[in-house]
């Protein structure tokens, strides 16, 4: 037995006698080597792959010819038997790969994914190879998946749906074929690209079909049914939430699949409730009385002995919350989690999560946030909290191994879905908190560091291995073992490392005691550890044996671990005390800039942005950074052909510059090129026909385009549609000026979904329109890196001069008003001439169109006339950000502020921005005419009182007098003293200035103001 | 399988406690039973009698293309035909074993306890298949694990002492037909995992429900008769329903 009975077997199989004698020695062969890791070794070096892929591969032709076969005729059998040493084989682990892909096994394993040809029990176990072999994929050093792309083709895809599709009878196996399917979706779909296949094929429908048919048994409406819980939930849902993660338009398809919406509909006529539905969880509301029906289905003792929550009606009952309901998708889901255990809660609470964060930003019909904020944070928060903490005080070894596998999954992914829920929602975080979880994602973090103590130890053999004789007969590519890849336990301590990071970066994402937390729980030292990157070349040279040793050293972080650990430090950053304190404590400014050049993209991206924190003026690490060269590095990342990476760098730079010394300055935009800054502001060259975009009537066609969408108005442009956690603070001020429908409108007829779905898919998925959002934001950092560029403690003006002697004066003037006008505003813009070089008086005359005679008429009679079409205006934060550059340019020399009101179309244009609704328009308006007014000296009297007479032409003093009348306090307190200095300097007492009043806006300006807009505005920003 | 016909409205002396009269008053819906019943003879292997049953009760028959071969592969095990059963499970499913070192061991172990029974069944016959599998096929794995290597020099010992009438309780315990119906039932339970099948009847978990409640409720001070039998235990008066009796269902 053992190696000797290899040969015979493999033998017969490269020499087949009769198809019976093949089949016995494959069934041997498959026996033999089942368990045994160094007898398949052997059988692969020996050639078996390439007799296994002819097997499978010239049945699948006969196949096609063939007759209809019923049963299993030894050709099946004999596909039946490769497709098992095939799974077999790909359990030894990732070193099998490459010989498997080698040896051309993947492509009639995917042919034979077709219900109507094969027989299902070869079907089954062809899912089950392909999995096994996505698993041992998975485990390589490679970066890429060597299995994924030859899922994810057309084709393939179309088999999958036919599997899914697939009707229902009571037999186990077509059950069981689903949820492989579904299990190899959930595995592997993980890029846009996939999703849309997917989608395009039908396949989350089909899913969502199933999801609602098990679903359908728990509907309270429809009396007692006697169907199981299906165990193969679990897989459906992780497959749903594979294809709508990080999509909106996917997330809505499968909302408003026609299966869930029959299921799921709201009950026409009870607003506000989710009707039978209801009865699934506990009601979290205000007082119950004691007729109440719902009493009687949640008795005292608890009738779900899993049932982690803490007495809730004693607080619901202090607090009125509105009686309001989930909707009935997220209440069954939430039944299903607080029902299920292990995968399937876990399963529930990931859609629950992602639908969550849809929800945010489209609205469905959802409950008010405080309602939602509610029933996450009582139902299912503490229910993840719970699973990790329990995953995690599992004694591993006392367990069976299919539950071994489960739980550690569970490990892996229960922290994973706990930072998806509390991403971006202070009450869900510190729900998180409160149940105690940042102890128990610390101990798990400490852990993943540990040596791996249950290390496999080899097989014993009997004889020593004689040196292997190669057959020269043998195809050496599909007989070459690959690189053994991580032990199992390594992975996953390097998941769980990761996932552990991910949730204490979303948990501490916004509040400073938590960050202290994690920090004085022991926390910091792990994430430096966590930001030391791997030698990849350690792992790759070392044989299997080493790698697998206990006494394994220390082999840093793959990228997704470096990744996270620099979300979490990017998190902890965010407190200007613990960067003082703790993290330059653990030196953590060196690991980061070292990643700062890491080959791996996305890490760069993930570094940039934790120096983007480093370098704020607060921070103590900003000099070791801007000595080790970091200056040098971002703005040659500015190039980068990555848009995140751009866009990040330029962000770091812009805080690098505030408060740098005058000649590092220049050097600094410089390094960066003057052009280069020209060609951001002016608009990304990459989504634009014409060089200079923001006028053409190319662009000006897709601004048209993007109004026209009716529902979706500027100020969401603000907003990312995804991974939006970076903004979240930019963007704080926001929501509540979110126009979209918060309730009321449920989308539910077929028209009104159609609508919905078409706007949520040109959201996504119009390329014009995602660049045109990061267009925005980029162009924002750029205005914003102009501001801190010529921010200066002591207003020399220096820094002032020497951009506009860098920039074309005017160009640079008609590049801030081209920000600050109604875009269609501009006619002359086609003509090139007058945008590059045209003077401000020449474009004032030729604005001279409907929106300036509105203009003028405002004038006249300050704020009776109607509102201006903000709609017509470039972005807000661009207005914001150009402004700001404007109110720090009039803080300048008094030339400057001269220079200022002597661009007649841009002091136009600037006025209406005094009505604008939102106060963060309006009051950088009122400090920039408070800064015009200002007197520098004695010498400045007569300019300054001339500059007040221009600002009085142009219809200034009525726009700031009505801004003294603001209802904001900051606004109306800016505008009174502009007010009261304008109004000095025109009755003539030029002389007489108030000492106080001028020192407070002197502090105001210089530390005040440019500190909250460069510092406040964008330093707690990442 | 005298658990399904238990009755359960067994005459006990706690009848008139007042949780009695609840108990009285729940009425399990008879497709209940009937789903649990159904639900244990098809996991536990029993096709015939879940065929009469489901003419009996007139239900629709679960379809389990698995149900013939892990009776087949019960069959084997229990009959001491091991490469049979090894090669039956791999036929299903080969990751059942691959991926069980523990479950594979167990198995491979009862194939060198038959084997040594075999060649130690009388005096003079030769013993060297038995050590070739033990040196082929057991002792590769042992070296993996310790209480696999434990396990099969225990094992071994069996060649010196057999045949014998007078073992030690730990090697006479090898012998027994015990040995073989707990591997058995791990198998069973193992090739229902990997199809995707809970892996045991929804009954037991039911059961060990009832006796955590039980004890739950006990340590609360919920007033519960002191003696609440199932009915499973050889002489209810006796046993006091607690952990012991477990063994009698999951067994």
């Amino acid at each position: 037995m053992g190696r000797s009975t290899m040969p015979p077997a493999l033998l017969e199989l490269s020499n087949p006698s009769t198809p019976e004698a093949q089949l016995t020695a494959l069934r041997n062969l498959k026996n033999d080597i089942v368990g045994h890791e160094q007898r398949k070794e052997h059988a692969v070096e020996h050639g078996v792959v390439k007799a296994l892929a002819l097997l499978l591969r010239t049945n699948t032709a006969k196949r096609r010819r063939g007759a209809h076969v019923s049963g299993l005729p030894v050709e099946d059998e004999l596909r039946f038997q490769a497709t098992l040493v095939v799974g077999s084989l790909a359990i030894g682990g990732p070193a099998f790969i490459p010989p498997l892909l080698a040896g051309q096994v993947v492509p009639p394993l995917l042919e034979a994914l077709a219900p109507a040809e094969t027989p299902p029990q070869l079907l089954a176990a062809t899912l089950r190879a392909l999995d096994q072999l996505v698993d041992a994929a998975a485990r390589g050093t490679g970066d890429e998946d060597a299995i994924t792309p030859h899922l994810y083709t057309r084709p393939v895809a179309a088999r999958l749906a036919e599997i899914l599709a697939q009707p229902a009878p009571a037999s186990r196996l077509v059950h069981q074929q689903r949820s492989l399917a579904a299990r190899l979706i959930a595995k592997t779909c993980r890029e846009q690209a996939h999703r849309k296949l997917l989608l395009d094929q039908g396949v989350l429908d089909l899913l969502a079909a199933h999801m609602a048919a098990i679903a359908a048994a728990d509907d309270p409406s429809k009396g007692k049914k006697h169907a199981e819980p299906s165990i193969h939930l679990a897989d459906l849902l992780d497959a749903i939430s594979a294809i709508v993660k990080d999509s909106h338009y996917n997330t809505a398809r499968f909302v408003y699949s026609p299966h869930i919406q029959s299921l799921f509909a709201w009950p026409k006529g009870t607003s506000g409730t989710g009707g039978s539905w209801d009865r699934l969880i506990p009601r979290l509301q205000t007082l119950q009385s004691k007729s109440d029906p719902y009493t009687k289905s949640w008795p005292a003792l608890g009738s779900f002995a899993e049932n982690p929550m803490p007495p809730i009606q004693a607080s619901s009952s202090r607090s009125a919350v509105s009686d309001e309901s989930e909707t009935p998708l997220f209440t069954w889901l939430m039944f299903a989690a607080r029902r299920g255990e292990g995968r399937e809660r876990l399963a529930a609470c990931w859609l629950l999560a992602l639908l969550k964060k849809f929800g945010e930003r489209w609205s469905l019909g959802d409950p008010t946030k405080p309602t939602r904020e509610r029933h996450f944070s009582y139902l299912v928060v503490p229910l993840v909290v719970k699973m990790i903490e329990e995953a995690n005080a599992e004694k591993l070894n006392a367990l069976d191994p299919a539950d071994r596998e489960e739980m550690n999954l569970l490990v892996e992914r229960s922290p994973l879905v706990l930072a998806e829920l509390v991403a971006n929602n202070k009450t869900l975080q510190s729900a998180a908190v409160d149940a105690k979880i940042l102890a128990v994602l610390v101990q798990v973090l400490k852990k993943s560091f540990e040596p791996i103590t249950t290390s496999t130890k080899p097989l014993w053999q009997p004889k020593s291995s004689a040196p292997a004789v190669r057959d020269p007969l043998v195809d050496v590519a599909s007989s070459t073992m690959g690189r053994p890849g991580l032990g199992a336990d390594l992975v996953h301590a390097y998941k769980c490392r990761e996932s552990a990071l991910l949730a204490l970066a979303a948990i501490a994402d916004s509040q400073d005691p938590v960050r202290k937390t994690v920090i004085e729980m022991g926390g910091a030292p792990l994430i430096i550890d966590s930001l030391v990157p791997s030698y990849a070349a350690a792992i790759g040279v070392n044989s299997q044996s080493v790698i697998k040793s206990p006494a394994m050293p220390k082999l840093g972080n793959p990228e997704s671990v470096l990744i996270a650990a620099c979300k979490v430090t990017r998190s902890l950053s965010r407190s200007v005390s613990v960067l003082r304190t703790s993290l330059i404590d653990h030196g953590i400014a060196q690991p980061v800039f070292d990643l700062l050049t890491h080959p791996n993209l996305k890490v760069q991206i993930a570094a940039t942005e934790v120096i983007t924190n480093l370098v704020l003026e607060v921070s103590p690490m900003r000099t070791e950074i801007i000595e080790a060269g970091a200056l040098a590095t971002l703005c040659e990342h500015c190039r980068s052909a990555n848009f995140d990476l751009r866009y990040g760098s330029l962000w770091a730079l812009k805080h690098l510059c505030l408060g740098l010394p005058p000649h590092m300055r220049r050097k600094c935009l410089d390094t960066l090129g003057v052009g280069w800054l020209k060609q951001v502001l002016n608009g990304e060259p990459l989504s634009k026909a014409a060089p200079l975009g923001m006028g053409t009537p190319n662009a000006a066609g897709e601004q048209v385009d993007m109004l026209n969408a009716v529902d979706e108005p500027h100020m969401d442009l603000d907003e990312e549609p995804s991974s939006s956690e970076d903004e979240s603070s930019m963007i704080d001020g926001i929501p509540s000026l979110r126009p979209l429908p918060r309730s009321g409108s449920r989308y539910t007829s077929a028209t009104n979904i159609r609508d919905r779905l078409q706007q949520i898919k040109s959201d996504e998925q119009d390329v014009s329109l995602s660049s045109e959002r990061d267009d925005i934001r980029i162009q924002e950092q750029a205005l914003d890196f102009v501001r801190n560029f010529i921010t200066e403690d002591k207003a020399s003006g220096e820094m002032i001069d020497h951009l506009l002697n860098e920039f074309n004066r005017s160009e640079f003037f008609e590049l801030l008003d081209s920000k600050l006008r109604p875009k269609g505003a501009a006619p002359p813009s086609s003509d090139p001439a007058s945008q590059s070089t045209a003077g401000a008086g020449t474009t004032a005359s030729s604005y001279w169109s409907p929106n300036s005679s509105r203009l003028s008429s405002f004038t006249q009679s300050a704020g009776a006339t109607p509102q201006p079409n903000w709609a017509a205006y470039p972005a807000t934060d661009l207005i914001i950000a150009s402004l700001y550059i404007l109110v720090h340019l009039a803080n300048g020399r008094p030339s400057h502020r001269s220079l200022l009101i002597s661009q007649t179309s841009l002091m136009q244009h600037i006025l209406p921005l005094l009505t604008h609704p939102r106060r963060d328009v309006r009051l950088p308006c009122a400090w920039f005419v408070n800064n015009l007014v200002w007197e520098e000296d004695s010498s400045d009297a007569v300019p300054t009182r001339k500059r007040a007479q221009q600002l009085r032409a142009l219809g200034f003093e009525e726009g700031v007098r009505a801004l003294s009348r603001d209802i904001d306090l900051d606004v109306r307190e800016r505008a009174r003293t502009a007010v009261e200095q304008l109004g000095k300097l025109l009755s003539g007492d030029s002389r007489y200035t108030s000492p106080g009043g001028n020192t407070v806006v002197r502090e105001g300006i210089g530390s005040g103001l440019g500190g909250f807009r460069g510092l406040g505005g964008s330093h707690q920003g990442r | 399988m005298s658990s399904s016909t238990v009755s359960v409205s067994a005459p006990t002396p706690t009848q008139h406690h007042p949780f009695q009269r609840k108990v009285d008053e729940v009425k399990p819906s008879k497709p209940d039973i009937d789903f649990l019943v159904m639900d244990y003879l098809i996991s536990h292997g029993y096709p015939d009698t879940a065929m009469e049953f489901t003419k009996e009760a007139g239900l629709a028959l679960v379809e389990d293309e698995s149900i013939e071969a892990r009776v087949e592969i019960r069959h084997a095990i229990h009959k001491g035909d091991i490469d049979t059963a090894i090669n039956k499970i791999n036929d299903l499913d080969p990751q059942i074993l691959d991926k069980d070192p523990a479950l594979h061991f167990a198995l491979l172990r009862l194939q060198l306890i038959e084997l040594i029974r075999s060649c130690t069944s009388a005096p003079g016959l030769d013993i060297t298949p038995a050590i070739n599998f033990a040196s082929s096929q057991l002792a590769p794995r042992a070296a993996t694990n310790e209480v696999f290597l434990k396990d099969l020099e225990l094992t071994m010992t069996l060649l010196i002492f057999l045949p014998s009438t007078d073992l030690q309780p730990q090697l006479a315990e090898l012998l027994k037909p015990q040995l073989r119906q707990e591997v058995a039932a791990k198998v069973n339970e193992a090739i229902l995992i990997s199809l995707g099948a809970r892996g045991e009847a929804r009954i037991c978990a039911l059961y060990r429900a009832r006796l955590w409640s039980e004890k739950q409720a006990r340590e609360a001070g919920k007033d519960i008769p002191a003696v609440m039998p199932l009915g499973l235990e050889p002489s209810p008066v006796q046993s006091n329903g607690n952990g012991e009796a477990a063994d009698v269902m999951v067994q």
